[in-house]
């Protein structure tokens, strides 16, 4: 089965096949905390309630329920107390997107003018694929797909063009062709401060849930602020920093005298490429990244790098299992 | 290691533009990319640490400065620094002598002459002057010729030195070098004696120069005609010819004698290595006027194995003496052949033309007969004044050795009178008294040859000193030679020769043979009493005419120009040559092995691979390197 077509990069696009789905369907979202839901949904909330699974005891107080009174018990102890039971809640899931500009690239298309990228296993995806747009919203669906097939609550949000589009929460699989479409629509565009955008997220937010944060994360604050801000607000937080091959090693696609355009800013970098400066470009991404990952190792935020000449197969089906994110 | 245009060396100022239009319009390739976020921080890195950023390895332009760099080094024409590199003054002694027509100039045997390999020789050092440099190159021939004096202009050295030619005669080397003393003037002189050091036991000049020797030719094959003298014997004309094998293995061929043009004799010759042959030739025919002798052995020497011999004109000097009887002078005029004596009283004496000769004794008529006079004890007269007598004079000091006194010595001579002469403007001085009163006198006036004795031979014991009839013969030779021609004993290329026309020719004219790269010509020259012919470089047979008012005057004459030097025919190479007192080892020079065709040839093919980095490869090379780079770190 085909779903909804993409437009990003002014290109339909397939997000996934119907097998794809299928076995989609078999995962779920792990959250490592038990929160309160909303609604009734297949996961233990902090709350007790009716499911099957005890809980614990409490003293009997007048007004309980008689029904869930434990009367073993008090024919052994003489004493009343109250079976309490787990209660079964949903989650929110919250999968913000960075949909800047900066995001619509890396597709091998234009941009590679010097020729095919040489980084080795990319053949394994098309050119088309390494988009990390296109990557990102292909990740985005299918873990807002496993959270409407998981019950779960599932609320997208894109940061472009310096503001926020929400998709409002909704829960059940019956929601998913609406949230694919959704996702697919979206197009690229501006400049985004990823940190003004996740501050205003988390403020907004009413239900902290567990939180995907699919970017490159090409801000000049760091986005540790908002990644911050998210936190306190209670989400628990999974960052895909989702890059090209071409910025993880720049010489596949950039060497000699180039002039190198900000897809988001329109500035112009005039540079020389060899050796020497691939070395310091080496060093500089190393620390960037590394920057970014200590941030989420030392706030116990789970940080995936992703770089788009993975097969996203490989990353849905393996890596995030792997990673504890999904099961 | 050097450059020969070092003026080339300014063309790397094209450098400058190359690198400012890199820094100034650097074509880019404009690129979008994600976020330049990272690259402005590494820029900024790069250009804190490096001002020359701009300068960055870039290949291109390293392709490009490293072309230009081969180009003007090329242009610069680069030389390894070979031995014919010569800075200062130079000077250059190119033995011009026959030996140089050897045709082992070169090593392969190509037929290269040894004058030509020292062309090259002379060529290399030319090339090897640098800047600044003067050069002065001299040609040792029999006469040295300085070539070039003080020239810096390497074309136009170059194309004097293809106008030299080598010669047919032995090399007056002593004299060339004291040529190149002359020219040795400034401190930083080296003189290079390009030769095959067949040049004669002569001892060189010291020269205050640095010294080279460059030896050219390679082996010393050669067999020669070394002399060939034709001569009347009472049988007939006898031919005398000497052979010698100067080369180190045996020689064997033919001798061909051609006598006026036609082959007279042929016989086989054998001549061991070192060896010489001498053979007489008798009997030859009775009118036999030219002879032309030619060793046919194949040797590298060709110039030394032909000779020629012209026999002197058989007619005597139609001698008249005039005299009241002296037996000492009728005896001695008859032994000489050429002289066909006629006597005369001074009373039966009427003067008249017909005599060569006219020899008067204690006489002098008042009008004088043409031709050449012997005065003897001459009365006073306009043309020898004479005042008085000298009694008793002593011979004094001899001065100069004037040829008409040749072998004669005088120092026995006691003389009781002697006519006291005054020395006329037209005469020289051959032997004078203590007092410096002319005894004899010689010399030229009005068109004719005159000497005097001035004493009487029976008031002197001339007549009874050995050195007489030697005097006598010399006196005769000389006012009555028997030919147009006063030809010395052997005529070697080069040498002058003194011509004596008839009085009625008005015009001589000399038909040379060919040269060595000459064709036969034809001289005119205008008839003198004392002609001086010295264009005999070529060897052969040289003719006389005489003509006047264009009509033959007396039979043609002939004289031949031979090499028949054994020091010019032994061509052995010699490794060493007698220079400053010393023997001087030879060293080849070698050019200066200029490198430019090397560098250029560089330069095209990084052009070519600028070229193919600027269209194809320059970023998948790049890629390349920094992959295997990647895979060495890891």
């Amino acid at each position: 089965m085909t779903l909804m077509p993409t437009n990003a990069s002014a290109s339909y696009t397939t997000l996934f096949d119907a097998t794809f789905l299928k076995k989609l369907e078999r995962l779920s979202i792990i959250s490592r905390k038990l929160r309160a839901g909303r609604m009734k949904g297949e996961r233990r909330s902090t709350k007790r309630g009716s499911s099957v699974e005890f809980a614990d005891y409490r003293n009997y107080t007048p007004g309980d329920d008689l029904r869930r009174v434990d009367w073993n018990a008090y024919a052994r102890l003489e004493r009343l107390f109250i079976k309490l039971f787990m209660e079964e809640e949903d989650i929110t899931i919250h999968v913000l997107l960075d949909a800047s500009k900066s995001m619509d690239w890396g597709d091998g298309g234009p941009v590679f003018g010097l020729g095919a990228p040489a980084v080795p296993g990319a053949g394994a995806v098309p050119a088309a694929d390494r988009n990390k747009l296109i990557y990102a919203k292909r990740t985005a669906a299918a873990l807002g797909y496993v959270g409407l097939a998981g019950f779960d609550r599932v609320t997208i949000a894109a940061f472009h063009r310096g503001s926020i589009s929400r998709f409002s929460p909704v829960r059940g699989r019956g929601h998913a062709v609406n949230l694919l479409r959704w996702i697919a629509g979206l197009q690229p565009g501006g400049e985004t401060d990823l940190d003004a955008s996740l501050r205003a997220y988390a403020a907004h937010a009413r239900f902290p849930g567990v939180c995907f944060i699919l970017s490159d994360f090409f801000t000049a604050s760091g986005g540790t602020e908002g990644l911050a801000a998210l936190q306190a607000a209670g989400h628990e937080i999974h960052v895909l920093h989702i890059l090209a091959p071409a910025e993880v090693h720049p010489e596949t696609a950039l060497l000699g005298d180039l002039r190198l355009r900000d897809s988001e800013t329109g500035q112009t970098q005039e540079v020389s490429i060899d050796g020497g400066l691939l070395d310091l470009y080496a060093e500089k991404f190393a620390a960037w990244q590394g920057a970014l990952e200590g941030y989420c190792r030392r706030r116990g935020i789970n940080y995936l790098q992703v770089t788009t000449d993975t097969p996203f197969d490989d990353l849905v089906l393996h890596y995030l299992r792997r990673r504890g994110v999904i099961a | 290691m050097g450059v020969l245009e070092p003026a080339g060396l300014l063309l790397a100022l094209l450098a400058i533009p190359i690198i400012l239009f890199y820094m100034l319009r650097l074509r880019r390739q404009e690129i979008t990319v994600s976020s330049s976020m990272l690259w402005r921080q590494v820029v900024q890195d790069r250009q804190a640490n490096a001002p020359w950023q701009k300068l960055r390895r870039n290949l291109l332009l390293y392709l490009q400065l490293l072309v230009l760099t081969l180009l003007v080094l090329g242009l610069a024409r680069p030389f390894v620094l070979g031995a014919s590199q010569t800075a200062g003054n130079l000077v250059i002694i190119l033995d011009g002598s026959a030996s140089m027509q050897a045709t082992d100039g070169a090593a392969s045997g190509n037929g290269q002459t040894r004058f030509a390999r020292a062309q090259a020789e002379a060529g290399a050092l030319i090339d090897g002057l640098t800047p600044g440099s003067r050069l002065t190159l001299i040609l040792a021939g029999p006469v040295p010729v300085t070539a070039i004096s003080g020239g810096s202009d390497k074309a136009a050295l170059r194309a004097t030195l293809a106008t030299l030619r080598p010669t047919a005669a032995p090399a007056a080397m002593a004299a060339a070098v004291t040529l190149a003393a002359a020219a040795a003037s400034a401190p930083d002189t080296t003189l290079v004696v390009i030769s095959d050091g067949a040049i004669g036991a002569t001892p060189l000049p010291e020269v205050s120069a640095a010294v080279r020797y460059i030896p050219v030719g390679q082996r010393g094959d050669n067999t020669a005609i070394t002399a060939l003298a034709l001569r009347d014997a009472p049988q007939g004309p006898q031919l005398f010819v000497g052979l010698a094998n100067s080369g180190p293995t045996a020689a064997s061929g033919l001798l061909n004698v051609e006598v006026d043009g036609r082959l007279w004799d042929s016989r086989a010759v054998q001549l061991a290595p070192g060896a010489t042959d001498e053979r007489t030739l008798p009997d030859l025919p009775l009118d036999t006027q030219l002879v032309t002798a030619t060793l046919k052995i194949a040797d590298l020497l060709p110039v030394d194995n032909t000779a020629w011999a012209a026999r002197a004109r058989g007619a005597g000097a139609a001698t008249l003496l005039v005299s009241a009887g002296n037996s000492f002078i009728e005896k001695a005029l008859s032994l000489l052949p050429q002289v066909r004596l006629a006597r005369v009283l001074p009373g039966n004496y009427q003067p008249g033309p017909g005599n060569d000769l006219t020899i008067f004794d204690g006489y002098l008529p008042a009008t004088l007969p043409p031709g050449n006079l012997l005065l003897i004890h001459p009365p006073d007269s306009p043309l020898v004044p004479v005042s008085g007598t000298l009694a008793y004079p002593a011979l004094g000091p001899r001065e100069g050795d004037d040829p008409l006194l040749r072998y004669v010595n005088l120092d026995g001579l006691h003389i009781a009178a002697a006519a006291r002469m005054q020395t006329p403007a037209w005469a020289r001085t051959l032997v004078r008294s203590t007092g410096g009163d002319p005894l004899l006198l010689a010399g030229e006036t009005a068109g004719r040859r005159v000497a005097v004795i001035g004493f009487d031979l029976h008031k002197s014991d001339l007549a009874l000193q050995v050195g007489f009839p030697i005097l006598l013969a010399n006196l005769v030779g000389w006012l009555a030679p028997g030919s147009a021609l006063d030809l010395p004993p052997r005529l070697t290329p080069g040498s002058a020769l003194a011509i004596h026309p008839l009085p009625e020719a008005d015009r001589v004219t000399v038909d040379i043979p060919a040269g060595l790269d000459t064709p036969a010509r034809t001289v005119q020259l205008a008839a003198g009493p004392d002609l001086s012919f010295s264009d005999t470089a070529g060897l052969g047979l040289y003719r006389i005419r005489q003509t006047a008012k264009d009509k033959p005057v007396g039979p043609p004459e002939w004289f031949a120009v031979n090499l028949l030097d054994s020091v010019e025919s032994t061509i052995t190479p010699r490794a060493t040559l007698d220079l400053q007192g010393r023997p001087i080892p030879g060293a080849a020079a070698s050019g200066p092995r200029e490198i430019a065709p090397v560098l250029l040839a560089l330069a095209l093919l990084l052009l070519a691979l600028e070229w193919w980095l600027y269209h194809h490869g320059q970023a998948g090379l790049l890629r390349g390197l920094r992959q295997r780079q990647l895979k060495v770190k890891s």
